[in-house]
């Protein structure tokens, strides 16, 4: 099996490890939720560099579907590469392939010696390049969402709780530690541990390359 | 991209954050939760194989 570093890919390495049925389920409920926003707008431009103004709603998802199928079945090999690219540009890949599989079956590919680029300029240019832009940012929100999940895997469920609590969902110090029965340097010793690895791993190499544009 | 994000990413900020920056930044995290929250539907209803089941 590949070697995976720590992270982002420690998601994707326990859904590479088939070993536990209970693991790779949660695990995949995680990716879905992680990943599904991005990949379906992803979807959605895809289908307009074909020239597609508007993209129905089921065709989204069958393709969405078709492509988390091939996700499912690659992950088992694990074909992905850290090395050769981001993890977003090999998703980006199989959505493409299977957009292109959609449109074949569909007969509405694009005749030979037209390309990809030609159609894409006579598509609604700035809806395009708006749909870029909220895919970049719905790539990044992924990135940010995992390197959450990542921590709180990396530090006691009661630290992350905290955290969660007072700085995500902003409610009053004092009432959480009422609730949990905390002190207040437990309180502000969980917040500065996880804001510390949030940091940490935002700086690191495979997330950087992740979240940068 | 948010210029806080930026140097924090490219390892720039200085250590601890400011209250700025660490709101920033916290800002940003919020924002993410919401976004993929709120726009993703229940994994159920997209169909999906697991490798090992063939």
């Amino acid at each position: 099996m590949a070697q995976f570093p720590e992270t982002p890919v420690t998601l994707l390495g326990r859904l590479a490890c088939g070993d536990c049925p209970d693991q790779w389920n949660q695990s995949w409920k995680t990716f879905f939720s992680l990943y599904y926003p991005a990949m379906r707008i992803c979807v959605v431009r895809a289908f307009m560099r074909y020239g597609w103004k508007s993209v129905p709603d089921h065709l989204v998802e069958d393709t969405l579907s078709d492509t988390f199928a091939a996700l499912s079945k690659s992950q088992a090999n694990f074909r992905y590469d850290p090395d050769q690219g981001r993890f977003r540009g090999y998703v980006a890949q199989i959505i493409h392939w299977k957009v292109k599989d959609r449109l074949k079956g569909m007969r509405r590919e694009p005749h030979e010696g037209e390309s990809a680029l030609s159609r894409e300029v006579s598509a609604d240019t700035s809806a395009y390049e708006s749909l870029a832009q909220q895919e970049e940012r719905a790539w990044q929100y992924s990135a940010l969402c995992l390197m959450l999940e990542e921590v709180s895997k990396q530090v006691s469920p009661q630290t992350y709780l905290i955290f969660e609590q007072t700085k995500l969902q902003e409610r009053a110090p004092e009432e959480v530690m009422r609730e949990l029965g905390v002190s207040r340097s437990t309180l502000d010793n969980a917040n500065h541990r996880v804001m510390r690895k949030l940091i940490s791993l935002a700086s690191s190499p495979e997330f950087r390359r992740e979240l940068l544009p | 991209m948010n210029p806080v994000l930026e140097k924090i990413v490219m390892d720039a900020a200085p250590m601890p954050l400011s209250d700025q920056e660490e709101r920033i930044f916290l800002n940003e995290l919020r924002a993410a939760v919401q976004f993929v929250q709120g726009s993703t539907p229940c994994p159920e209803t997209i169909r999906r194989e697991r490798p090992h089941e063939g």
